[in-house]
């Protein structure tokens, strides 16, 4: 039996005013990791960020990391306000919790 | 899971809307004596900071005195002795701490003590929010390790800037902190509980009033 030793987490990240640029927040994001718990654990965690709707966006790890990364991020200096809305292990689910959520609201 | 104790506006609701806090807290000095309202709890710390002077004198006076105006009392401990105090007076909720306390007390034989006596531990984790170094977290964590064998609970806070709850629980889990010990129930029951002694509804102790 195949099994995947690496499964993938992704993190919706919701801002109060407006989304930054996926890039520099990725840049800001990698420093915090590496100063909290090194590079390997950095280069092991395949971390990546994706732009996601308006005022969200989308952080890409592996499970092994998503601990330090959820740290990490409110750890975090930023001066708009941000929170972690769901974590998920595909971008599909994702899209149900929104819209779940959009139909609560 | 969605409580927090800080000392914030509180006027911005906007935000704590955003951050989804059903309840807030709001911390004060001894000369600031906040209106209670339905949805904020008022906390007391009785630290150098709040007091100027402060000692095991002035604690017992400022209790004997105010201890009805608050909801939550926590001791930041200076010295073995008012720590002996905080953990023993049943008017005294919690423990405020973080790594400007006296740590060196902190021991397994204290934290059984705490324990016996259904104290809480306000943990501050600003410290890591502030400047992260490792030779000033290092004592803080050692006494966190200690503590965590124990089953005392934990409340995650903050003194500046504010983080969700959420936030404060991954930082947790940094330093060893299992989820179950830094769950709020207790906080609340706590709150719920002094309410109900502030509205005089304990006129005698074992007594409740109940309707």
């Amino acid at each position: 039996m195949v099994v995947k030793l690496e499964r993938r987490r992704y993190i919706l990240v919701e801002f109060f005013e407006k989304s930054p640029n996926a890039n520099s927040f990725n840049k800001k994001l990698r420093e915090k990791v590496s100063q909290i718990a090194g590079e390997l654990l950095l280069a092991r965690s395949g971390l990546s960020v994706l732009e996601y709707k308006e005022k969200m966006l989308i952080i890409r790890c592996n499970h092994h990391s998503r601990d330090m990364v959820e740290a990490a991020l409110c750890l975090l200096e930023f001066d708009d306000y941000f929170r972690i809305n769901t974590i998920s292990g595909t971008l599909k689910s994702i899209d149900q919790t929104l819209q779940e959520e959009d139909e609560e609201t | 899971m969605r409580n927090l104790l800080f000392d914030a506006d509180i006027n911005d609701k906007t935000i704590f809307s955003f951050l989804r806090f059903n309840l807030l807290g709001i911390r004060c000095a001894i000369s600031e004596l906040p209106k209670i309202e339905y949805d904020m709890f008022s906390h007391l710390i009785l630290s150098e900071y709040t007091d100027k002077n402060f000692n095991l004198g002035s604690i017992k006076q400022i209790l004997n005195k105010d201890r009805m105006k608050f909801h939550i009392v926590s001791v930041h401990p200076k010295s073995a002795k008012i720590a002996a105090f905080a953990a023993r007076d049943r008017r005294i909720d919690a423990i405020y701490l973080d790594h400007k306390a006296t740590l060196k007390i902190f021991n397994m034989k204290f934290a059984r003590r705490l324990e016996e006596n259904n104290k809480l531990v306000i943990l501050d984790l600003s410290i890591f929010f502030n400047h992260l170094k490792a030779s000033t977290i290092r004592s803080l964590y050692r006494v966190i390790e200690v503590m965590g064998r124990s089953k005392v609970p934990f409340i995650l806070t903050i003194s500046s800037g504010i983080r969700d709850y959420r936030a404060l629980q991954a930082v947790a889990k940094l330093l060893g902190l299992e989820s179950k010990q830094t769950d709020d129930n207790s906080l609340r029951q706590r709150i719920q509980l002094n309410a109900k002694k502030i509205a005089g509804k304990f006129p005698f102790e074992g007594v409740e009033v109940i309707g």
